[in-house]
């Protein structure tokens, strides 16, 4: 190979990879730029009313029959599900801590979070991009304000305060759905339902799985948001932001949800001095 | 011998500006003012950077080399408060309008007074009023969506907004595009009327001849790069409406008189 000439070469899966880690490592670094930017503006510049009142309505009043069907199924089904398996043990009257507990700590929190993810996550993205590729955005910069105020700044406020509430309304009436359907179909005593629910279900967890959704609603506002800015031209770049804030919420939530976990149950462990057995 | 007066110092400036969109070149090289007070067309095919020049200009984008001066002084060395600031300076009129989907028309139009000034309610009313009426909108048309306009009024919609804070400046990205000849005529009047009225500089993106004949003081004409040699510069023109229409260079004329002849024996031969 003669000097200064350069060949080209179809890349290799090393290359891929490298690409892939490089992207990867880049877009988090954006989005940590992104957030940062956001909670400057955030503690600098509360937005106007006009502009956040409706994120809030978009965000909680307009979610909230999805969130209480999801809540709802999501107790029904838990109780359908675990009752064969603890009359297999004779502890059918326990449902209700089986149920609550499951409700409270992990499926009230995820389950609302990935279906809002969904619903709010795409139509931010959505919207946003939409604005992108309609010059909107520069429109906003050439009238002073600042995109990242005018428009991530409320609706990172109206999921990070409206979606634990969502998650709040989700496990109760999923505890309303689990009640119903132990004692109505399965002939669970309603004394006992909400008797080792009591014993089994502490303020911690609600507290935790409330802890929880904050995180999940923060991340579902930034993922979204960023993905609405980063959106390419035309309706399939549009489509495909909406999708990605759908998917990258969800792996968000996956990971917040790992993390938490094993975060707050060392707390837990510190706090009540439990002596650690495992993790 | 009397002399030229000089030239008024440049509002706005590039030096030397190139930009690039993922490795794409879409600007090389570009230098030139702007002058207060005159109305300054840039005209150029489709893809050739005029948008992408203008919005330079306005500090909405960012050079890939070069520097972009507004008052004699480079972009680069201003704060961001202060570009915030003195942008406020400047009106822009999209390309397609860019009016937010989600508010109305009074609130489109009042929403750089809203952000940035302690405007009372009373005295922004009576501005958008008059704002609507100086684009020739009925007064009702504020309580409308922008998706309840036509093409024509979300345009001058837009106008009215850009207007709105009394800018010195007034940017018009391809003001007539998608419109009638009549409503294309209306928004070159309005052009004028705001130049005069309102003492303003524009800058007009367009590639509609009739525009450039009605509007321009001076007129700039940037070729694609790449139809261009590496040593050739990218504005091939510079000059008054009349030294446009009277240019010998065969590039120039066929896009003036918008002939497709040298362009088809390129795509014919590529």
């Amino acid at each position: 190979m003669s000097a200064g000439t350069t060949t080209t070469h179809d890349p290799t899966p090393i290359h891929t990879l490298g690409r892939w880690t490089v992207d990867f490592i880049t877009a988090i670094g954006d989005l940590a730029c992104f957030t940062t930017q956001m909670l400057g503006w955030l503690v600098t510049r509360m937005p106007r009313s006009q502009v956040l009142w409706p994120a809030m309505h978009d965000v909680g009043v307009m979610s909230a029959p999805v969130v209480l069907i999801t809540g709802l199924f999501i107790g029904m089904v838990l109780a359908v599900q675990s009752y064969d398996t603890l009359r297999m043990m004779h502890f059918e009257s326990r449902i209700g801590s089986v149920v609550n507990a499951s409700l409270v700590r992990e499926l009230g929190p995820v389950l609302a979070a990935t279906m809002l993810a969904g619903r709010v996550g795409s139509a931010i993205a959505a919207e946003i991009g939409t604005m992108k590729v309609t010059e909107q955005i520069d429109a906003l910069r050439a009238l002073g304000a600042d995109p990242i105020s005018y428009l991530v700044v409320p609706r990172f406020l109206a999921c990070f305060l409206l979606i634990p509430m969502l998650t709040l309304l989700a496990d109760g009436v999923g505890m309303f759905g689990g009640w119903l359907v132990s004692t109505q179909a399965l002939g669970v005593s309603s004394f006992y339902y909400w008797h080792y629910s009591d014993t089994f279900l502490t303020a911690y967890d609600i507290v935790t799985g409330t802890l929880k959704s904050v995180f999940f609603g923060s991340a579902i506002a930034l993922v979204a948001c960023h993905r609405g800015f980063h959106c390419t031209a035309g309706a399939e770049g549009v489509g495909r932001a909406a999708t990605e804030a759908f998917v990258y919420s969800f792996v968000a939530i996956l990971a917040l949800d790992f993390v938490l976990g094993i975060v707050l149950i060392h707390v837990y462990r510190w706090w009540w001095f439990v002596p650690v057995t495992v993790m | 011998m009397p002399t030229a007066p000089p030239l008024p110092p440049s509002i706005l400036e590039l030096r030397h500006v190139s930009r690039s969109f993922g490795g794409q070149a879409v600007l090389r090289d570009i230098s030139f003012d702007v002058r207060p007070g005159e109305s300054l067309v840039l005209i150029g095919e489709s893809g050739c950077g005029k948008s992408v020049t203008t919005k330079l200009l306005a500090g909405l984008l960012q050079p890939s080399q070069g520097e972009v001066f507004w008052d004699g002084r480079p972009l680069a060395s201003r704060a961001r408060m202060e570009i915030h600031r003195d942008r406020l300076r400047f009106g822009y009129l999209f390309q397609g309008a860019a009016l937010f989907d989600s508010l109305n028309v009074f609130e489109n139009i009042a929403f750089g007074l809203r952000e940035n000034t302690r405007t009372p309610v009373a005295e922004i009313e009576a501005i958008v009023r008059e704002r609507l009426r100086e684009v020739g909108l009925p007064a009702e048309t504020a309580w409308k969506r922008p998706a309840d306009l036509s093409g024509g009024m979300r345009k001058r919609v837009a106008l009215a907004r850009a207007l709105a804070m009394s800018p010195e400046t007034v940017f018009y990205d391809e003001p007539t595009t998608g419109l009638d000849p009549v409503m294309s005529d209306i928004i070159n009047e309005l052009m004028l009327q705001t130049q005069h009225s309102r003492q303003v500089t524009s800058l007009i993106v367009t590639h509609d001849m009739h525009t450039v004949r009605r509007v321009a003081d001076r007129v700039i004409m940037l070729y694609p790069l790449a139809r261009l040699s590496p040593t050739e510069p990218q504005i091939v023109f510079q000059g008054t409406t009349d030294e446009l229409f009277d240019c010998e260079d065969p590039r120039i004329r066929s896009f003036v008189r918008g002939e497709a002849g040298m362009r088809m024996q390129e795509l014919a031969a590529a």
